[in-house]
């Protein structure tokens, strides 16, 4: 019973939080909704990022891909994250660039503005809404996972409609801002959470010596064995680190005030991963303890109620929890601004908002409805969202680098990428371990090129190519009425 | 199709105009350092200390060795910042 009390208790505040948030930002245009008037400092950018990440996947997802498949699940899923923010180093300053010359709250905004293509923006938007399917599903899945196991007898379904709830009213009172600030609450839990799980599961096995190499924990557990399973783990790290910042960074790379917040933010961001090695010895002392059942995806759970007292795994449970609906709110908040601002033409700046805020309901929904069809081992849900995820990469690489691309022909790029992308997950041939996101991209950058050599269509100059008065410049003569609602509140 | 920059913008370039276009590449030993470093430690790495029966404090290799590399990462990118691109970056101007 302490469990849910202190369960809900938190949520409760982080309701208050997210409330809080909106203090002195009461100018409600879509651009302070979406990107928060593009005013965060570095260490709120900070937040945002960190919170996305360490989302629910890394307190009930990870340790649920070890104990499924092996070492090799630990590593891609630590890899690709910490070699993320090198590449985001360099590449995020960039994204933010384009972001602010074309004056943009959405993806398809940079796609369809820089290569002045509709066909371009409304395709971005649909790998976007395919793309993210997986993702909110990814989330409710970890959701369910916590919500069932704190001890007050919640079904499937009200556990799902629960979070789906509090995620609405997250990003429906001050969009952006309150999972910012909500993140910070969820981190400080978070972290606390897994260092008193790691050190109480190597205190109760007796260290680190027997929490990985005891005689329960198969040596092949720990390593890992054969060519194909190496290659799926480097072509993983590889395409997801940098998917990461050409992919999925629009949320909380646009939102931050100059380029200087986004690149010094990304210097810090792998020391927050020391937390993982506490959740790694937490894990592999489920190994050791065969604590699991058929039902990987509750590993974690598991072991938090075996080793913490009951008001302790209330805040585990909290922290999990809120991370996972946290996660969900920046996503329905995105997509949301895909629909008003790119699917929907020429919807009235002052209705924006509105639409904005149905468009995330519904998301959450059908995400949430998805989710009670099946149960999937979650990190294989978050591979998938990669694969989708990656077929924007080659028209990043045009906006940012080359002027040789054509809209048409990445339009197909990516079309012909996803379609990739779904028939390897289906038929799931083994390509040597080679990820199947890689595959698709590969088709998707064959296409897309051979297809700009063809094209007649005139280049577009790259955002490498900007000077900083250029991008300032290009701001002040919004191209579309969209815009202005972000110099309003800038 | 004219890949007019097919190969990676040249150092000079950068250099010309250090406080204006502030693309990924305006320094060589900063995207050596900050990028190139980690990414060949911690995939040659994984590569290297995937079968191993190595283990350091207890804990494989194979984890060991990424979990080295969270502060080593952060500190490579530390340098590229402090030492190179920090400059280029003056503090927070609001644009209008």
């Amino acid at each position: 019973m302490i469990v849910a009390v202190i369960f809900f208790a938190i949520l409760a505040i982080s309701v208050g939080v997210s409330v809080w948030a909106r203090k002195g930002h009461t100018n409600s245009g879509i651009g302070e909704f979406l990107v928060g008037g593009r005013s965060f400092p570095a260490w709120l950018v900070y937040f945002l990022a960190v919170g996305e990440v360490y989302s629910i996947g890394t307190m009930i997802g990870l340790p649920s891909g070890i104990y499924a498949k092996g070492a090799s699940y630990g590593v891609w899923f630590l890899g690709y994250i910490l070699l993320a923010y090198p590449v985001g180093y360099f590449v995020a300053p960039m994204v933010w660039r384009a972001g602010k010359k074309y004056g943009a709250m959405t993806l398809p905004d940079v796609f369809g503005r820089h290569f002045k293509s509709r066909p371009l923006e409304l395709i971005t938007c649909l790998v976007m809404l395919v793309g993210l399917i997986p993702w909110g599903q990814y989330q409710f899945i970890g959701l369910q996972v916590v919500l069932t196991s704190i001890g007050v007898h919640l079904t499937k379904v009200t556990a799902v409609i629960l979070a789906a709830i509090i995620a609405f009213i997250y990003v429906s009172v001050s969009g952006i801002r309150s999972p910012a600030f909500v993140s910070i609450l969820k981190d400080s839990l978070m972290i606390a959470a897994i260092v008193v799980i790691g050190a109480l599961a190597l205190s109760h096995s007796g260290g680190t010596g027997a929490t990985f190499h005891s005689a329960t924990v198969p040596h092949g557990l720990v390593t890992m064995t054969g060519g194909p399973v190496i290659v799926f783990a480097l072509t993983t790290i590889v395409m997801q680190a940098v998917t990461f910042y050409l992919g999925l960074s629009s949320s909380y790379v646009f939102p931050a005030k100059s380029e200087r917040a986004v690149k010094s933010s990304t210097v810090w961001m792998p020391m927050y991963m020391l937390i993982y090695p506490f959740l790694i010895f937490a894990t592999y002392y489920g190994v050791s303890h065969n604590k699991g059942s058929k039902t990987p995806n509750t590993i974690f759970m598991v072991i938090s109620r075996e080793l913490l007292p009951d008001w302790l795994l209330g805040i585990v449970a909290a922290a999990a929890g809120l991370s996972g609906i946290l996660v969900l709110a920046v996503t329905a908040l995105s997509l949301g601004g895909v629909v008003t601002r790119n699917v929907v033409p020429n919807v009235a700046v002052s209705r924006q908002r509105r639409i904005t805020t149905v468009v995330i309901g519904a998301f959450i929904i059908v995400a949430a409805a998805i989710t009670l069809t099946g149960s999937t081992l979650m990190l294989t849900v978050l591979t998938l969202m990669y694969v989708f995820f990656a077929q924007l990469i080659p028209c990043w690489i045009g906006v940012l680098f080359f002027k040789g691309l054509r809209p048409i022909p990445i339009c197909c790029g990516m079309v012909a990428g996803i379609a990739m992308g779904i028939v390897l997950y289906e038929w799931a041939p083994t390509m040597g371990g080679v990820n199947s996101g890689m595959v698709s991209l590969g088709v998707n950058v064959v296409v897309t090129i051979i297809g700009s050599i063809l094209s007649k269509k005139p280049s577009v100059d790259p955002i490498r190519l900007l000077t900083t008065a250029e991008v300032h410049a290009a701001q002040e003569v919004p191209e579309t009425p969209n815009t202005t609602s972000v110099d309003a509140t800038a | 199709m004219r890949f007019r920059t097919a190969s990676p913008p040249a150092a000079t370039l950068a250099d010309s105009a250090p406080f204006e276009r502030q693309h990924m590449i305006r320094s060589w030993p900063s995207l050596l350092i900050g990028l190139g470093i980690p990414v060949i430690a911690v995939l040659g790495g994984i590569v290297a200390f995937a079968d191993t029966s190595v283990f350091v404090f207890g804990i494989p290799l194979l984890f060991f060795w990424i979990f080295l590399w969270f502060p080593l990462t952060s500190l490579c990118l530390w340098i590229s910042w402090h030492f190179f691109d920090r400059q280029a970056y003056p503090s927070d101007v609001v644009s209008s």
